[in-house]
């Protein structure tokens, strides 16, 4: 007589997988804007309303969605507790989608009534969700740095809102006049360093010692690297929003130093791996990291030169969201989002015979280039933001729009191909 | 009869080793994941690990060892047992393997 067998499906993963689905229609929608923005990035006028709704659909719609996704995941299995509500999750996931879509209709088409209502969803979204997050991370029994970075970045989620719920009152209003700079730059690197950057580096402590099997890795520049940025970004913000360069200056060498050590943290993982292929998904976060340290590069010439320069402050902000954060962030999409597909498919099928890996469910090669693409276009718009020539920024930004299609069509595949199962691995003899 | 000699131990490690990491491609037995089999009576004991505290592959591999495990004949069921100490590092993985 066999074993009893328990076998039942794992549940699908439905919760994270549908943020993933969400998240890819808003990168996509994004890449393909950049082909409609391209004569403002070229003229550096990143203050242009519509640039300020592409920039959304990238920050909004796919970067948070994606995290709020990416954490429905993570948190339960990292951290030790299931998140407070899945439900919540899901609807705050669905507000903020129409919320975007609204606040984007009110941006563009100058629109009193959308943007109102687009405010209020986004509003309520990530109010949900921060919500949802900060009860189940009170309720967690592991506050590693991994939980430390994501219960920071959520408080800086919510100061992001308030920035932007004031910056959208003035599209319509101006009640903010000549502080609309200040204000944009100090709600961008809040977004992008204090809520983004800071759980990219929070994630990373847990997921890439796992990606690469660095599980021997020590992981104290991270702890550092949080710690820096979060005081760092509080400080870079303030000066930024109040246009005190005595408060901005030590916030930048804080965030610098933070961002350093992040890239030490990330090195020490590559070099200490035991898995000696790196694989698409650990390429293309390398890539964005390296894309990142340009962008921090030239934020350092922007901090120097001023933010007045527009063509300056558009390069740096291409460089850092659509070279290094999406990279990045795609990157750990090639590995998360193939294994939640697989675990849906197929983890009732254990046993003798064939299976597919999670890697068997998209092509390596397609990635590729994708990857390539994604570089070459970015690299692209920068030189054609240099010699402000529009159609040059046109064509970088349909390479890139190509490279987030191929993206789209891998997702698909992930979800709905039929990948080939592996012949039966050679097995080790026991012990 | 003593656990060295019982012959449903090495079907047992075989089967186990048809559990694979889809992640990382490797069998929990290549990965150096179980650390001791044995059976006592009809039931069979599995203590293991994960690559990590936290895996999001742990409820999968914990259900494929019951799986495997029913491929077994003479086993009345099987009783997994997850442990940290001592905890997996890279040097547990089989020669070879990667």
């Amino acid at each position: 007589m066999g074993a009893a067998s328990t076998t039942s499906a794992a549940s699908a993963p439905r919760v994270p997988g549908e943020h993933f689905a969400i998240a890819t229609v808003f990168l996509v929608a994004g890449a393909l804007g950049l082909v409609w923005i391209a004569p403002d990035l070229a003229a550096g006028n990143f203050l242009a309303p519509r640039v300020g709704a592409v920039t959304h659909l990238f920050t909004l719609g796919w970067l948070t969605i994606t995290i709020f996704g990416a954490l429905t995941q993570l948190i339960p299995t990292s951290l030790g507790t299931p998140i407070c509500s899945a439900r919540l999750a899901r609807l705050a996931a669905w507000a903020l989608a129409l919320g975007v879509v609204a606040l984007d209709t009110g941006i563009v088409a100058q629109a009193t009534g959308p943007l109102a209502a687009g405010v209020l969803l986004v509003i309520a979204g990530v109010l949900m969700a921060v919500g949802n997050f900060a009860v189940t991370l009170r309720r967690a029994r592991t506050r590693d740095v991994t939980w430390a970075a994501i219960a920071i970045a959520i408080a800086y989620l919510v100061i992001v809102l308030g920035f932007g719920a004031v910056l959208a009152h003035n599209l319509h209003t101006g009640f903010v006049a000549a502080h609309r700079v200040r204000l944009t730059a100090a709600h961008l690197h809040l977004a992008l360093i204090g809520w983004v950057f800071l759980v990219i580096v929070g994630v990373s402590t847990r997921l890439l010692p796992m990606f690469l099997m660095a599980h021997r890795v020590e992981h104290t520049a991270n702890r550092v690297a949080v710690a820096l940025l979060a005081v760092g970004v509080a400080l870079l913000a303030t000066g930024l929003a109040l246009s005190r360069p005595v408060i901005t200056w030590p916030g930048a060498v804080l965030v610098y130093a933070g961002f350093i050590a992040f890239i030490v943290q990330v090195v020490a993982f590559y070099r200490g791996r035991t898995r000696r292929k790196v694989d698409a998904g650990m390429a293309f976060a390398r890539m964005g990291v390296i894309f990142l340290a340009a962008g921090a590069v030239l934020g350092g010439v922007l901090l120097v030169a001023g933010h007045t320069r527009g063509r300056l402050a558009t390069a740096y902000i291409v460089t850092v969201l659509l070279g290094g954060l999406v990279l990045f962030v795609t990157g750990f999409s090639y590995k998360i989002i193939p294994l939640l597909a697989w675990t849906a498919r197929f983890s009732g099928r254990s046993g003798p015979g064939p299976m597919p890996m999670a890697g068997d469910l998209f092509s390596a090669r397609v990635a590729l280039v994708h990857g390539t693409l994604t570089a070459v276009a970015v690299l692209g718009m920068l030189v054609g933001i240099a010699a402000a020539s529009a159609s040059i920024v046109a064509d970088g930004a349909v390479l890139y729009a190509c490279a987030i299609l191929i993206y789209a069509w891998q997702v698909a595949r992930i979800r709905w191909g039929t990948p080939t199962p592996r012949a039966a691995l050679p097995t080790s003899p026991q012990p | 009869m003593s656990e060295a000699q019982d012959p449903r131990l090495d079907p047992l490690w075989k089967a186990l080793s048809t559990v694979i990491d889809p992640e990382i491609g490797l069998d929990i037995v290549t990965l150096g994941l179980v650390y001791s089999v044995t059976i006592e009576g009809d039931i069979g004991h599995v203590t293991h690990t994960l690559t990590t505290p936290g895996c999001p592959m742990e409820h999968y591999i914990t259900q494929g060892i019951h799986d495997a495990a029913s491929f077994v004949d003479g086993l009345d069921h099987i009783e997994t047992h997850l442990v940290w100490d001592p905890a997996w590092h890279s040097g547990m993985i089989a020669p070879g393997a990667f």
